[in-house]
């Protein structure tokens, strides 16, 4: 959690949550509050490596261990837990987020990579799997491969081939730690290999228990099955010379047939039976006599030498850091293993805390020490490069093979601060030191305290209120001139015009203007009503004679001949009906009482039933000479679909346009084309174009339709005369085709407007028709009307006199 | 006079009232008599173009090239009918671009038939109309009365016509912020606007008396049905 500073007298902490120094006493940051010290008791023993990494290894040592002498429960439920817990960030988040650690951190994942392979799968396969003595478990040629894959930069650099291929303390750590190197070696280790491409692993054993060949009498021929090549390299000499120097263990014969006590004690909580002599390999070579005479060569040699140059972090700061809390428990103390309490009647860790803790595996933790030390020998390859001692350590077990190095260098308190608690090989793999920090300019800050000391751009884990520059401030006002000042308002005015709801006027049901709507409708019915009740005649129709364009009509029907027909358009709506039929009736009246046949034609798809309606009506009230029968007399050419289009094409080719008559017959009887064929029924016989018929009278109550009938059809009709009988409302559109000063150039023969139009042919045929009916009651309603415009207009006129004498008063000064 | 009769005529008089009530405002009954007289007329529409445009156009000719009949009239009225296929697709959004086809080919006809008519049927022959005003060797009274009011007429029609196409002439030059016509374009146009609110005067005098003369007709009817209805019961 902290960095001790040993710049001055006192050492001063640094602490890891602001990065201040604080004094060695405190508990607590001066300056953050944050807690300097863990609360986990520091380990006792001296044989602490007191790096974090020597006591990671020791616990997952004791996990494995853990594993094959506590219940399942335990396993499961506190291990697993306080493991993740008390671990230290970085191999706390090796173990749980190894698998999702940012690819970019080479040398992180790299650490990463052995704290996995220690505190993970070390600890639990070593229980299921028995390592065997010739092959790799698959979880480790997994982790080989994964950890190849992701071969740091630097192990590639050829600053890192020269070393290998020119020093001979490779050779030496063949001969010396080549059991506990080429099984556990981390990845920067395994990435190592590279130097030597033919090496293989030769051991399943995990890492730390992985006996150093002072240990260990390894049999020759085992070495030459497993052993890599780079190796066997140094094997004929440097490994014999080794193997003379490792004295016999004079446990040898004792282990042949029995176990000692506290296996005893583990098998039987675990149920494990069987001799020594079954027993794998892999812990055949922990043999308990070699790591104590490991451990005699670490006492004579004191302290670790090496561990000591990073004397900089002092024992009980060492011994607090929670991951290598669970070593203390090895002393005895607290009977907790990485911070988690164990039954000291159950756990055979409880051997521990009795003083059974056999030498071999106190002497193991040495070896561990020793393999790390191979690490930290590995990240010397090149020392003046990365900046780095080599401790005297190194130089023990390199006497034989080199000379004795410089004069080791205790690292500087700047050092000891960017080491942030990280092992020495690691800090030897930092890109820090060979950095350039004119880059941290461009490439971000450098970090320098932590775990992640030697990164750039990482997020800066100060608040923002820390900073003390004051962000500037920026003017939110715009720079507009007076004319766009007042076109924004005027914009703003309009904007919110539109947004401010509009209230509807409650209209009420007695409101002067829905009374007088009432009032003006109930008296024009009524003034009509009576007309049409009584039968009157007091208003004469029209004066005579005719208008010439209804004499135009009359005279056309009375010359129309009887050999052809009469083409008639019924183009109006069935609400106009009844001013175009009235207008109408005399008309068709004055046609059929001649017998000239019809035929009827719409462009509305309700022509041709109304067509068929006022054939009916007139037969039905009027007896002529001769019934008119379909087909005989009259015949409905339907509907002409396609707008003006069709109507032009009905002018072009009327026989291929209107195909199928307006008829009564069922649909079965339709597919007989002929049959239904309005233009080979004996009333179109004489009827090929346009131009045949003698007269074309067009009902509409359309100024559009009857544009289109004079339009598209008449230039067509040549001798063929077209006629209108239009409503009043579309006269003002139609008559221009009429009234033209030639009257040859006439586009329209004749034409009938309305029930006026048609009430005075009525009184020119002298016949009575529901014109002359309704001629009474629409003088009325006309009169009306005008009466009604006149009061209207009068009131207008005499509110707005009256408004105006009201100004006149208002604007008048009183005296 | 039938039952049938006497039903068609009940309810023709009801739904006459019931548009009639709209004199009292916008009411359920109005709306109702609104809405059936729009469907019954959409429905009638319907029945009429497929039974006169859409069976004989579209439908016989496929029972002829089925029935092996291969003639070049036959095979021509393929055409409309992959045209209409292909309007159809107008109903779907993905396909809905085959239909563009046939409704370009409706479009170009529609717009090149109207405007080839009102140049040929209304633009040409109007603008002649409008200059034989000027050709006095047609006024063919005798009755120099008669004649000096064809003369009089012809007069107001010209300048009628002269001073409404000017009343529609909005270009002008702009001369500073001033971008009103001439003090002379703005008086003809003027008078071009008196002619034009004569002649929509004239039209709604022409829609009053279409709709007045429509009302009549309506109430004769509401009169007959009342006095069929009482004939039916013996009521004189």
């Amino acid at each position: 959690m902290q960095t001790v500073h040993t710049v001055g007298k006192m050492a001063d902490i640094r602490c890891q949550m602001c990065g201040k120094f604080n004094p060695d006493d405190l508990v607590e940051c001066k300056h953050c509050g944050a807690r300097l010290k863990p609360l986990i008791a520091p380990p006792l023993s001296n044989d602490d490596s007191g790096t974090n990494w020597a006591n990671a290894s020791q616990e997952d040592t004791l996990s494995w261990l853990r594993g094959l002498g506590q219940d399942e429960e335990n396993q499961e439920s506190g291990l697993g837990l306080d493991d993740t817990d008390d671990l230290p960030d970085w191999p706390g988040s090796s173990s749980t987020q190894i698998e999702s650690a940012s690819s970019g951190l080479d040398w992180m994942d790299d650490v990463r990579g052995n704290a996995s392979i220690d505190s993970g799968a070390l600890r639990d396969e070593s229980v299921e799997e028995t390592p065997g003595s010739g092959s790799l478990p698959s979880w480790l040629s997994i982790d080989e491969e994964e950890v190849s894959e992701q071969n740091p930069s630097f192990v590639e650099s050829p600053e890192m081939e020269s070393p290998s291929t020119e020093d001979d303390w490779l050779n030496t750590l063949s001969s010396e730690d080549s059991l506990t190197a080429t099984v556990s070696l981390p990845d920067w280790a395994e990435q190592s290999k590279d130097f030597a491409p033919e090496e293989q692993l030769s051991d399943d054993l995990p890492g730390r228990l992985a006996p150093s060949p002072q240990e260990v009498t390894p049999e020759p021929d085992d070495f030459d099955d497993d052993l890599p090549s780079w190796l066997k390299s140094g094997e004929s000499s440097l490994f014999e010379q080794k193997t003379q120097l490792t004295p016999e263990s004079p446990s040898d014969t004792e282990l042949d047939g029995e176990f000692p006590d506290w296996l005893d004690s583990l098998s039987r909580k675990t149920g494990m039976t069987g001799k020594l002599g079954e027993m794998p390999e892999w812990l055949d070579e922990n043999e308990p006599s070699l790591a104590l005479e490991k451990q005699d060569e670490a006492d004579e040699e004191g302290t670790l030498d090496w561990l000591a140059t990073l004397g900089d972090v002092p024992e009980e700061e060492s011994g607090s850091e929670d991951w290598g809390a669970g070593v203390g428990s090895q002393s005895g103390s607290v009977g907790t293993v990485g911070g988690l309490t164990l039954d000291s009647e159950d756990s055979f860790i409880s051997a521990f805390d009795k003083g059974e803790t056999p030498d071999w595996l106190e002497s193991l933790q040495g070896s561990e020490v020793d393999y790390l030390e191979t690490s930290d020998t590995l990240s010397e390859i090149e020392p003046s490069s990365w900046g780095l001692e080599q401790t005297p350590e190194l130089e023990d077990w390199q006497d034989t093979e080199r000379p004795p190095q410089e004069p080791v260098r205790t690292l500087s308190p700047e050092d000891s601060d960017i080491s942030g608690g990280l092992p020495s090989w690691v800090n030897a793999f930092r890109p820090i030191d060979g950095a350039d920090i004119a880059t941290e300019y461009t490439e971000g800050k450098l970090e320098r305290i932590g775990p992640l000391a030697g990164l750039r751009g990482l997020l800066n884990p100060e608040a923002d209120i820390a900073k003390t520059t004051k962000p500037p401030t920026y003017s939110d006002s715009l720079q507009v001139s007076s004319s766009q000042h007042a076109n924004a308002q005027l914009l703003q005015s309009l904007i919110e015009t539109e947004s401010v709801p509009q209230s509807i006027p409650d209209v009420s049901p007695l409101s002067s203007q829905r009374i007088l709507r009432v009032i003006i409708g109930i008296v024009l019915i009524l003034t009509m009503v009576f007309p049409l009740i009584s039968g009157t005649e007091n208003i004469p129709l029209p004066t005579q004679p005719l208008p010439q364009e209804i004499q135009s009509i009359w005279n056309l029907s009375n010359s129309a001949p009887l050999d052809r027909p009469v083409l008639v358009s019924m183009d109006f709506d069935p609400g106009m009906s009844g001013e175009l039929e009235v207008a109408a009736a005399a008309v068709f009246d004055q046609l059929m009482a001649r017998g000239v046949p019809l035929a009827i034609v719409s462009t509305s798809p309700v022509g041709a039933g109304l067509g068929e309606r006022q054939v009916a009506y007139l037969q039905s009230n009027f007896p002529y000479d001769h019934h008119y029968v379909y087909g005989e007399d009259y015949v409905n050419l339907g509907y002409i679909a396609g707008g003006t289009a069709g109507l032009a094409n009905f002018a072009l080719i009327p026989r291929q346009s209107v195909v199928m008559a307006y008829d009564s017959r069922p649909i079965w009887e339709l597919l007989d084309l002929d049959a239904g064929n309005p233009w080979l029924s004996p009333v179109m016989k004489n009827i090929t174009l346009l131009k045949d018929f003698p007269m074309t009278i067009i009902l509409t109550d359309s100024p559009d339709i009857a544009r289109n009938w004079v339009e598209q059809v008449e230039p067509h009709l040549q001798d063929n005369a077209l006629t209108m009988i239009v409503s009043a409302q579309a006269e003002p559109f139609v008559r221009p085709y009429l009234e033209n000063t030639d009257p040859t150039n006439r586009q329209l023969e004749g034409l009938l407007v309305g029930l006026r139009g048609g009430a005075s042919y009525e009184q020119a045929k002298n016949s009575s028709f529901l014109g002359r009916l309704y001629w009474d009651a629409f003088g009325v309603g006309v009169l009306v009307a005008v009466l009604l415009i006149l009061a209207g207009g009068g009131f207008n006129y005499l509110d707005q006199l009256n408004k105006t004498r009201r100004q006149a008063r208002k604007s008048k000064p009183r005296k | 006079m039938s039952l049938i009769e006497l039903t068609g005529t009940i309810v023709g008089f009801l739904l006459t009232c019931m548009v009639l009530s709209y004199i009292f405002g916008d009411n359920p009954l109005f709306r109702f008599s609104v809405h059936l007289l729009v469907g019954v007329a959409a429905g009638f529409a319907g029945a009429v173009t497929l039974r006169n445009v859409i069976f004989p156009n579209l439908i016989l000719p496929l029972f002829k090239i089925v029935g092996a009949d291969f003639s070049i009239s036959s095979l021509l009225s393929l055409i409309p009918v992959l045209l209409s296929l292909m309007l159809l697709t107008k109903l779907s959004s993905r396909l809905g671009r085959i239909g563009n086809v046939a409704m370009a080919f409706l479009v170009g006809v529609g717009a090149a038939v109207a405007v080839g008519g009102a140049v040929l049927g209304t633009l040409f022959p109007q603008t002649e109309a409008a200059m034989n005003q000027f050709d006095l060797t047609t006024i063919q009274s005798a009755n120099p009365a008669e004649a000096f009011l064809d003369l009089i007429g012809r007069m107001i029609s010209i300048i009628g016509t002269i001073t409404t196409l000017i009343y529609f002439h909005f270009s002008t030059r702009q001369s500073g912020t001033n971008v009103t016509r001439g003090a002379w374009l703005e008086s003809i146009a003027s008078i071009g606007r008196v002619f034009i609110a004569v002649t929509f005067g004239v039209v709604f005098a022409g829609v009053y008396t279409a709709a007045l003369t429509a009302l009549i007709e309506r109430l004769n009817a509401l009169i007959e049905y009342v006095f069929s209805i009482f004939g039916f019961f013996g009521i004189s």
